[in-house]
């Protein structure tokens, strides 16, 4: 994740979007937009890690990866790999499916197994139910980079984002805490 | 569990930062005052309605000569051997309900009819969101031997041999194909048998109809109702008119997004996630739910051919497609239904799947003591709880739900074309 690759990578979303979005997901609005939920109708979000390191708003967390700056990044649970995400168009639409951009690294800096499987899902652990759709997980053009698609938090409250990540039959999980309105 | 609490308190920041109301706190009215910001986001949410997003999926959806043809199917009797129309049980003079707890066509159906208004709207359509799109809906009602007791090759036949409907078929989707036209073997007689390139002809030309009828329903909107002018006057820091949300109304949108707990589902300007919940009304057993509903509905919608996704469609990569394909079929969707859009609420009594509940009243009721519901779960949280309300309280609820009806804003579109009334008005506006 250098930082030399980010002008690389702004492009590479703006492809990605037209290519493989959901209904939705398709808007990039401006940074502005992106931060006003309610002059586009997403919904509020605030997020934690619930299980490693914490992206504070306004930090570059993903460090010139093709993510922006505002990522969420977190260590899986064993601590092999970094994982950060987005939503791509920058914000997580009201009870619309969107897509999100991931971007995984091995912290002891090997490359990724070519036949990684990665996995996204979302859950409301205290409504005993997930997401609605089976969200698809595409490989980027780009190192470490996948799209997952049919991303749908329909209902406001505690949701749990995890993204797993398997290796040679080993799986481990990152995950995130998001509270939507 | 603990962790998770100590993660959300340490961005609180973030989440004041991104939930700024469009609504300014210093000149809501006093009903409103207490609200938190997240609370007072939610309202501002709650309008303008957006216009209705395109269907890729159906080619004709905004073709207004297809809207015209599929007005006229829509009010056509001649289709179903008992005279029953989509307006039997989508009456415009009824919101587009029948006003029954069940549907009633030739026989009696399971579910309560559901609006038709805004229905170019929906994600899902139907109580359990059997279908997919507006168009591929349209086949089961004139199928089912309860409600239209037809086929489609009646329907065809229907219009192939009328010289009104023929001609605007044919304006939109150009000619009648010939391979139904035969006039030794009609190929649209009941019970005749046909070539598998003959069918393929009848389910493509059914298919144009349906687009048809999708692109009409598409015209039925609801108008601007009294609680888009009192949001659009709370965003520009003025006083709401008592005309369209008085005080009783007021203090019922302040429940309605904070300690109601409506906004959980009925949420952003159609009030509706699009998606699906059990509110734990049990079935005939009076003790758990026995309609498999949403997970009955997602092995059927995944499976029909006439979906997005199908030969039918006319985007089968669309979005939508690629969303029927990715549903999650599990086994917590047994018994969930469609969460209803509240717009014109108050014009389509009864409610629920089932019209089980008379009245707002009866609706109001039942989520405030949960009367009639299983109980949640051990495991789960209790997302629906009796709400303790009091009776000024109820009647506010119900005061804001009555805001949330407006006017249909095209008259010309919620007539029956071949009424003799109709063919002396002037044509519905593009």
């Amino acid at each position: 994740m250098k930082r030399t690759r980010r002008l690389h990578c702004v492009v590479h979303i703006t492809l990605t979007v037209a290519a493989l979005s959901l209904a939705g997901c398709g808007d990039a609005p401006t940074e502005q937009a992106s931060k006003d939920p309610s002059a586009n109708g997403a919904s509020a979000q605030t997020e934690a890690s619930s299980g490693g390191t914490q992206t504070a708003a306004g930090q570059d967390a993903a460090d010139g990866s093709w993510l922006s700056s505002g990522a969420r990044t977190a260590l899986s649970a064993d601590g092999t790999y970094r994982v950060a995400w987005e939503p791509i168009g920058g914000v997580i639409p009201d009870a619309e499916p969107f897509a999100i951009a991931i971007e995984i690294e091995r912290v002891d800096g090997a490359p990724l197994a070519a036949d990684t499987v990665v996995l996204a899902d979302a859950e409301m652990p205290h409504h005993g139910h997930g997401m609605n759709l089976i969200p698809e997980v595409k490989r980027a053009p780009h190192a470490g980079a996948f799209v997952a698609e049919g991303m749908l938090l329909h209902m406001s409250g505690e949701w749990v984002v995890a993204i797993d990540v398997g290796e040679g039959g080993v799986s481990e999980r990152a995950q995130w805490i998001l509270h939507v309105d | 569990m603990v962790v998770a609490t100590l993660l959300l308190d340490a961005s609180a920041l973030a989440l004041s930062q991104e939930s700024a109301p469009k609504i300014a706190r210093a000149t809501l009215p006093a009903e409103l005052a207490l609200l938190t910001d997240e609370e007072v986001a939610r309202i501002a949410r709650m309008s303008p309605l957006p216009p209705i997003a395109a269907d890729a999926t159906n080619r004709f959806a905004d073709n207004v000569e297809a809207a015209r043809f599929g007005q006229r199917l829509f009010f056509e009797k001649r289709f179903s051997p008992a005279g029953v129309s989509c307006a039997t049980c989508h009456d415009p003079a009824r919101a587009f309900t029948d006003g029954r707890p069940l549907a009633q066509g030739i026989g009696e159906t399971r579910r309560n009819s559901p609006t038709v208004l805004d229905a170019g709207r929906r994600r899902w359509l139907g109580w359990d969101g059997k279908f997919d799109s507006l168009w591929s809906q349209a086949l089961s009602p004139i199928e089912n031997p309860v409600e239209m007791g037809s086929d489609r090759a009646t329907v065809l036949r229907t219009i192939r041999d009328d010289a009104e409907l023929r001609t605007q078929h044919e304006a939109v989707f150009g000619a009648f194909p010939s391979e139904l036209s035969s006039a030794s073997t009609d190929p649209l007689q009941v019970g005749a048998q046909r070539t598998e390139a003959q069918q393929k002809v009848v389910d493509q030309t059914t298919a144009n109809v349906l687009k048809a009828l999708g692109a009409y329903q598409r015209k039925l909107t609801s108008g601007e109702a009294p609680i888009d002018r009192a949001v659009a006057a709370l965003k520009a820091g003025q006083a709401v008119a008592a005309s369209d949300l008085d005080s009783s109304a007021l203090r019922g949108m302040a429940i309605f997004v904070s300690r109601g707990g409506c906004y959980q589902c009925h949420r952003g300007p159609s009030f509706t996630d699009e998606e699906f919940h059990n509110l734990g009304f049990t079935g005939a057993n009076g003790r758990v739910a026995d309609d498999p509903a949403r997970l009955a509905a997602v092995d059927f919608v995944k499976a029909n051919p006439w979906n997005a996704a199908g030969a039918f469609s006319d985007a089968p990569s669309s979005p939508k497609g690629q969303m029927v394909r990715a549903l999650r079929r599990s086994g917590e969707l047994f018994g969930q239904f469609r969460t209803p859009p509240l717009r014109s609420v108050a014009q389509t009594s009864p409610y629920m799947h089932d019209g089980r509940l008379g009245t707002l009243a009866d609706v109001v009721h039942f989520y405030d003591t949960l009367e009639g519901a299983s109980p949640v779960g051990h495991h789960g949280e209790a997302v629906l709880e009796p709400l303790g309300l009091t009776e000024a309280e109820r009647s506010d609820l119900i005061r804001f739900l009555e805001s949330l009806s407006g006017k249909t804003p095209n008259p010309e579109w919620t007539r029956d074309p071949s009424s003799p009334d109709a063919r002396t008005s002037p044509a519905p506006e593009r």
